[in-house]
């Protein structure tokens, strides 16, 4: 009897083994989708983190946009999952200014390696997103011709005299989006019987005189807001000797107060903001009497870009000064100063030119180094990859 | 008859009865396991396609889609995606519905087809899923993660109106399969099909732009 109790006893332990070993095996089976599972969330969360860590990069640094293409992907690791990333760059670099929008293309891999009865399976997810920077300077107010009055009809008057000048034909070449002739004055709707004296000046334009009725001051106040507060505006005072920005690096400058330019330069390159109260004059002989908010160019003065009077204007010309670019007379909303009295005298010369619109964006961008990207859109492939 | 002999013969007996009863559960319940297995993979095949198709939806290469959700209903919906994301041309218009077909080459009654159509240029490619779909019930959510008609619950009310599509944000997925044959309960002829269910709440990151 105990003999054939061993034995039965034995057969029972071999089966219970049999039925243990199977059940378990399946419960593994059950785990293992899960685990699947969690590992592709992660591998996905890694290529997601790398972008993150690339956009951090590229705001500390623009040569991380160039030197991480796809023939030199950037690597590395976060959490001990792998990951290569590249930038395509959409030739918007190379083919537009740093002043204007950009947009890229990350391409970030990352793979999750997966021990399995003794093999290594690999998951690899790939995430692609594209991110536009819309450049600071797209703040900057499209040149509508020569001059520009963006303000309440009943918010400003005319006078013009002596020899100044106006042309909408643009001396340089223009970019895309650009046009090479423009008006000579633009007005909001309603002004164009103000036009008064201005009208017995030289314009050579097509049209000399248009209205807009979208035309509107209230973006580039933003604008100026903007640049007010920025590290890279400078506010000119008292007299001032240095120069007033480069061809390579125009700068944008405010006149708020008395300020006198003595002569010492010939031409300025940006953007050059007049302010309610300011009183600028260029002289390289005899200086007039300051008037509040007004900018008096005795000599010979080129300004390259745009210039912006707000809440007043008084402008004089003498000698032969020149604004190649756009000059645009505006107030703020809910302005209730004096009218703005536009007196354009002298030999001055206003001259539509696309080149300036590029200097006046350039300051813009270069004053307020914007570099914030913003995702457009995005796509993620996974692939299961079993040695 | 010695007693002590007999008695082996009657434990013997019992431990016999006792593993075969075991083994019939055993077995059963590795059957069960082997279709709850499958269901899962099946479900799994399901869930990797919509895994594919709804986070990207809205994709296209230098932008979203025009218009990225055009039908939003419990149990169908159509969106807008670029299936090859480094080229360009038209986005595919891909949509997702739970027919009333049944799956013929299945014993199980309730099982239906889940068809996924992908339209673009004149061109359409239908895929009928016959895994054992018994349901496909979709919820959609706005950013505030409810309704924006308190009166109708928690969920946007579907259908979902073109007004009101603009203004999906998540999107509730659950999913139910079931095994194709039926598994047998006990010895009393009963018998129920083996259920896998997945539920998912995507947030598709080209509906937030």
């Amino acid at each position: 009897m105990g003999r054939a109790m061993l034995i039965i006893c034995s057969a029972v332990l071999i089966s219970m083994g049999f039925i243990s070993m199977s059940t378990s095996q399946q419960g593994k089976l059950l785990t293992q989708n899960n685990v699947d599972y969690a590992e592709f969330t992660m591998a996905k969360n890694t290529a997601h983190s790398a972008i993150q860590l690339a956009m951090q990069e590229i705001n500390q640094d623009d040569l991380f946009l160039t030197t991480y293409h796809k023939d030199n992907p950037w690597t590395g690791s976060i959490e001990g999952r792998e990951f290569d990333l590249y930038i395509d760059t959409l030739n918007d670099v190379a083919g537009n200014g740093f002043w204007q929008s950009d947009s890229i293309r990350i391409v970030s891999n990352a793979t999750q390696y997966i021990q399995k009865g003794g093999e290594t399976d690999s998951i690899t997810v790939e995430v692609v997103s594209l991110y536009l920077k819309e450049s600071f300077s797209s703040l900057v107010p499209g040149f509508e011709g020569a001059m520009t009055f963006a303000a309440d009809p009943d918010m400003y008057s005319f006078s013009a005299g002596g020899s100044a000048s106006i042309s909408g034909n643009s001396p340089t070449a223009c970019g895309p989006g650009q046009e090479e002739s423009k008006a000579g004055v633009t007005v909001t709707s309603g002004s164009d019987g103000k036009l008064g004296d201005l009208q017995n000046i030289d314009v050579d334009a097509d049209p000399k005189y248009d209205v807009d009725p979208n035309l509107n001051y209230q973006p580039t106040d933003e604008l100026i807001a903007r640049l007010l507060n920025s590290p890279g505006a400078t506010r000119l005072s008292g007299d001032w000797g240095d120069p007033l920005g480069t061809a390579d690096q125009p700068g944008v400058f405010f006149v708020d107060d008395h300020m006198r330019l003595n002569g010492k330069q010939k031409e300025g390159f940006g953007i050059l903001v007049v302010k309610a109260g300011a009183y600028m004059e260029y002289c390289d002989s005899n200086c007039t009497d300051p008037d509040a908010a007004s900018l008096s160019m005795n000599g010979n003065f080129d300004w390259n870009g745009l210039i912006i009077f707000e809440d007043a204007y008084n402008f004089t010309g003498r000698g032969t000064p020149r604004i190649n670019g756009n000059v645009l007379v505006g107030h703020t909303e809910g302005y209730d100063g004096q009218p703005i009295e536009i007196d354009i005298s002298g030999n001055i010369h206003f001259q539509y030119d696309c080149q300036g619109e590029n200097y006046a964006k350039m300051a813009a961008a270069d004053a307020v180094k914007q570099n914030k990207y913003s995702r457009v859109v995005t796509t993620e492939v996974s692939n299961y990859i079993g040695n | 008859m010695n007693a002590g002999l007999i008695a082996s013969y009657v434990i013997a007996g019992i431990i016999l009865v006792s593993m075969l009863m075991m083994n019939m559960r055993v077995s059963n319940s590795s059957v069960e396991l082997t279709l709850t297995q499958l269901t899962r993979e099946k479900t799994s095949t399901v869930t990797d396609m919509i895994y594919d198709d709804f986070p990207n939806m809205g994709y296209n290469l230098t932008s979203t889609t025009n218009s990225i959700l055009t039908i939003a209903d419990s149990n169908r919906i159509q969106f807008y995606r670029k299936l090859d994301k480094f080229s360009a041309g038209n986005p595919e218009l891909i949509t997702w519905e739970l027919t009333n077909e049944p799956v013929t080459e299945t014993q199980n009654p309730n099982d239906v087809i889940l068809r996924r159509t992908v339209e673009v240029n004149s061109t359409t490619e239908v895929t009928d899923i016959n895994l054992g779909v018994t349901r496909f019930r979709i919820w959609y959510f706005d950013e505030f993660g409810l309704s924006t008609l308190p009166e109708d619950g928690e969920f946007l009310p579907t259908p979902v109106g073109a007004a009101k599509r603009d203004s999906v944000r998540q999107i509730y997925i659950a999913l139910e399969l079931q095994s194709p044959e039926p598994l047998n309960i006990g010895f009393t002829g009963n018998s129920r099909y083996i259920r896998s269910g997945w539920e998912k709440r995507f947030s598709p990151g080209n509906l937030a732009n």
